[in-house]
């Protein structure tokens, strides 16, 4: 079964954690704080009139 | 795999002139009936014209260049081998038909309800802006009505320390007055004790005196000297009379 | 892959292994032993990363607060997972581990939808990369767990409300099944992917040696291909679901390390 074949087993682990730790870098870093910024700002719009009139 | 595909299509081809002129005289039967009743006439019409309109391409000089390019290359590619039909084809085609499916079905699908999503948002993020337009224009509206507050702060101000000064001088002239009617009434009561204890004097005197005298009064030879002295001024009176 | 010859025409018998083969793209031989590649999964998981990362680009719509039909997928991932980690681990402390839930569901969703695409690679599909995620997964919660709580953390060991007779053996138990929660989790992904892909490619043999038989097995042919086709719908259905599962339980397990339920 060509899963089962080692000599490719430490080429597929580093690769898979290279990505997996660059796209964490990448998403928490420049991704994600964008989507909470968007959210953030909608709420904070959505709740001004709360907000001026108290 | 291409020479058995290639076989398999010339024993179709084999077999379908064969299966063609048999047809062809049913169909012009069944066709003659059809063309009566007129309706039909229109599909076959409409049916090859949708076909060509699917095809890419603007005009049928270019939908014909693109068909005619389209089976060039793919009869070059399935020749030279790069392209082996095998059961990777079977499954392309699934998985193809399958996203094709999706996309043609759940597209329109997936907009409507994107749109949605997005209206839901513009209406709430709009109705957030007006209510805070309103707010806003409100509270304009309240501070506008205090705007004249400076000039009646600043009057009501001046009368309150004119207010203030003129409470100070009643303050003073009051503590002024108090201090005099003060004044007076110690003097009034030094005054009255005077006049009491002149009063006590004279009467202490006039009481020595006549005590004095009542004790002179007592002793014989002051009475005889007093009867003596008033008979003396009796003969003076008769005498002058 | 084995040749077999008939009549000068020579044949290869494909196996349906075959597709998950691992082949060398580029690769050098450094250093005597060292063989350094790129190989194809590198390739494919590069071009999965990549991928994901051109579609946020692409999906930003000029950082404007009303959403199009692009952002509005890329918000409600977002939400999605958002719900899933504020519901399995606690909704306040559990955002930490936020960023790396979403990785993980980022990066197996797309890695099975990239093996759905026809004549690609399915990375998911091999053990050791499954495998390799759920064992450090399982092992950073446990290691989490024993940050946090000390030798307490063998509480999770026990079930709540369990007899005092029973709990040797329920200990033992429980300690077993936290020990296979390491393979169960890779091996379920990598067996759906492999199983799926796999049974595809059968089927499709069989249909593709049905189909050319003959004009009339042409026609008959079309059965086994819709099924084919209604299997291909489960697969991308598989591919979605899975990377949910993983995701939903990692989620759990981070929070019985975190919390010992």
């Amino acid at each position: 079964m060509p899963q089962l074949v080692p000599f490719y087993f430490v080429n597929e682990i580093t690769f898979t954690f290279v990505i997996i730790t660059l796209m964490v870098y990448i998403l928490s870093k420049y991704i994600l704080p964008r989507f909470v910024r968007l959210f953030l700002s909608r709420t904070f719009i959505s709740k001004l009139s709360d907000i001026s009139k108290k | 795999m291409a020479s058995r595909l290639a076989r398999t299509a010339v024993g179709a081809a084999r077999l379908r002139p064969s299966v063609v002129p048999r047809v062809l005289p049913a169909l012009s039967t069944v066709a003659s009936p059809r063309y009566s009743s007129g309706v039909p006439s229109e599909d076959p019409k409409t049916k090859a014209q949708s076909i060509i309109d699917s095809l890419p391409g603007s005009n049928l000089m270019s939908k014909t260049a693109i068909l005619s390019s389209a089976a060039g290359l793919s009869i070059y590619a399935l020749s030279n081998e790069y392209y082996v039909v095998n059961e990777e084809t079977v499954v392309a085609f699934c998985l193809l038909s399958v996203w094709g499916g999706l996309i043609k079905f759940g597209g329109p699908l997936y907009k409507k309800w994107a749109d949605e999503q997005s209206d839901k948002i513009k209406n709430i993020l709009n109705s957030a802006r007006a209510d805070h337009t309103q707010a806003v224009k409100t509270r304009i509206g309240d501070v506008k009505q205090m705007s004249g507050v400076i000039d009646i702060t600043k009057t009501l101000f001046a009368v309150s320390k004119e207010t203030a000064k003129l409470e100070a001088e009643a303050y003073e002239l009051e503590q002024r007055t108090a201090l005099a009617a003060e004044a007076k009434t110690v003097l009034d009561s030094w005054v009255r004790y005077e006049s009491q204890v002149k009063q006590r004097q004279q009467k202490e005197l006039a009481q020595t005196v006549i005590a004095k005298v009542q004790k002179e009064l007592e002793n014989p030879k002051v009475l005889k000297q007093i009867l003596e002295q008033s008979v003396a001024d009796v003969e003076k009176i008769v005498s002058k009379a | 892959m084995s040749t077999l010859s008939f009549n000068n025409i020579s044949t290869e018998v494909l196996s349906p292994l075959n597709q998950f083969e691992i082949r060398d793209l580029l690769s050098i031989d450094a250093l005597g032993n060292l063989h350094i590649s790129i190989t194809n999964i590198g390739f494919y998981l590069t071009i999965g990363a990549f991928f994901f990362l051109v579609i946020n680009l692409l999906s930003i719509n000029y950082n404007r607060l009303v959403s199009n039909s692009w952002s509005i997928s890329q918000e409600s991932l977002y939400a999605t997972i958002h719900s899933i980690v504020t519901s399995q681990i606690n909704p306040r402390n559990g955002q930490i581990y936020f960023p790396f839930i979403y990785t993980l569901f980022i990066f197996i969703l797309i890695n099975n939808l990239i093996g759905m695409v026809p004549y690609s690679f399915a990375s998911t599909s091999h053990f050791v990369v499954t495998f390799a995620l759920s064992f450090t997964i399982v092992l950073g919660a446990t290691i989490l767990g024993f940050q946090k709580h000390g030798l307490e953390f063998f509480s999770l060991l026990v079930p709540a409300g369990c007899p005092l007779a029973l709990l040797p053996l329920l200990v033992l138990i429980e300690f077993i099944s936290y020990l296979a929660r390491n393979i169960s989790l890779g091996l379920r992904l990598a067996a759906n992917i492999l199983s799926g892909h796999m049974l595809l490619h059968i089927l499709a043999g069989f249909t593709y040696n049905i189909m050319t038989s003959g004009i009339i097995f042409f026609f008959l042919g079309l059965i086994p291909l819709a099924f084919i086709i209604a299997f291909s719908g489960l697969e991308l259905g598989i591919a979605f679901i899975q990377a949910q599962v993983f995701v939903v339980l990692t989620s759990g397990y981070i929070k019985d390390a975190l919390d010992l339920h």
